[in-house]
């Protein structure tokens, strides 16, 4: 067996190939996840340049505006603080104490990641039904809203678990002897 | 570490790299982008590496790391290889030497992701103490689960190929 795995037939990459590889720009897949995050952040910010006067910012109080805001500047930065964290993979002197590292840290993202949606939701709603009266039709439209928020955030959150519960398999069956 | 020399020890040991894309990744597009990814987080961390161990072992403890906690897109258990094999004779002997290669990389390939790192290094001649290192197990799991993972492959062999 050891002979038919060393001799497996692997093309050779060159030095230049190589040296591209290091650099971030080249990174096929942070290439991909900060395109996505430029095009999500600037999505938001066109948003915030503009609610101010197509969604009559001026007839709102501060604390709507402002509320609006934060809402949705914590989101970006939590997705860039996000994007940057996914990066550190390796967090340990061994295999076994990485994935620990990485699950405790995933954990946490995932905390973070609904608690700051939440955040945002609730802030957008706060803004756009500041001051407005409820009649019947309202409530059923801003029910209607919190499900399809809710409807994210469940699918957010199973993303996520996902993510950790295959790791968190992996890492058991390293550590459960065979 | 600067950054010729970091190359030039990528460029030497870089069969380790292609053996784990290979034994984690199913098509050509995604061992590319694994290769890669390996690459940037062995230049990220290579300032941790502190010379008590073989660079090798080193970079076959990121490239583990990096195949199996990066996420991609969770594929039914298909074995390209499969494919690419004849009819079996019963007789092995008759097997080319490179069949012989494509059926045992396809065999490890059906085994769990920490079965496919444990045998990997065995069959890299690294020993328990090393793997056990690499992985943080006790050199004592370690053997357990070779002597298991052996009789795997050869159920599967048999099993898949008949031989």
């Amino acid at each position: 067996m050891k002979d038919l795995w060393a001799g497996q037939a692997m093309e050779e990459k060159q030095k230049e190939v190589l040296a591209k590889m290091i650099r971030k720009k080249s990174h096929p897949i942070l290439k991909k996840i900060s395109r996505q995050l430029a095009l999500e952040a600037g999505s938001w910010l066109v948003v915030l340049s503009v609610y101010y006067s197509m969604f009559d910012g001026q007839m709102r109080p501060w604390v709507g505006n402002g509320v609006f805001i934060i809402g949705i500047l914590q989101a970006i930065a939590f997705n860039i603080s996000a994007y940057l964290a996914a990066r550190n993979l390796i967090q340990g002197d061994n295999l076994v104490s990485s994935l620990s590292r990485y699950i405790i840290e995933l954990r946490k993202f995932k905390w973070i990641s609904l608690f700051s949606r939440i955040i945002m939701m609730g802030a957008i709603l706060f803004f756009f039904l500041y001051g407005l009266e409820m009649n019947t039709r309202r409530t059923f439209t801003v029910l209607f809203i919190s499900l399809i928020f809710a409807g994210q955030l469940w699918f957010l959150q199973n993303q996520w678990s996902q993510k950790i519960s295959k790791l968190v398999r992996l890492k058991a069956d390293f550590t459960i002897p065979g | 570490m600067d950054e010729s020399y970091f190359l030039q020890l990528i460029s030497t040991h870089q069969q380790i790299i292609h053996k784990v894309c290979k034994l984690y990744r199913d098509t050509s597009s995604d061992r590319e982008d694994l290769f890669q990814e390996i690459v940037f987080q062995l230049w990220r961390s290579i300032d941790n590496f502190r010379g008590q161990s073989a660079i090798g072992t080193f970079i076959y403890r990121i490239a583990l790391n990096t195949a199996m906690a990066t996420f991609r897109r969770e594929r039914k258990k298909i074995i390209n290889y499969v494919d690419q094999v004849p009819e079996m004779s019963s007789d092995d002997e008759d097997l080319s030497t490179a069949e012989r290669k494509g059926l045992l990389m396809a065999a490890i390939k059906m085994l769990e992701e920490a079965d496919r790192a444990i045998i990997a290094l065995v069959l890299d001649e690294y020993s328990y103490r090393e793997i056990g290192e690499i992985l943080g197990i006790t050199e004592n799991n370690v053997g357990v689960r070779v002597s298991r993972i052996k009789n795997k492959i050869k159920v599967l062999l048999i099993n898949s190929y008949g031989i």
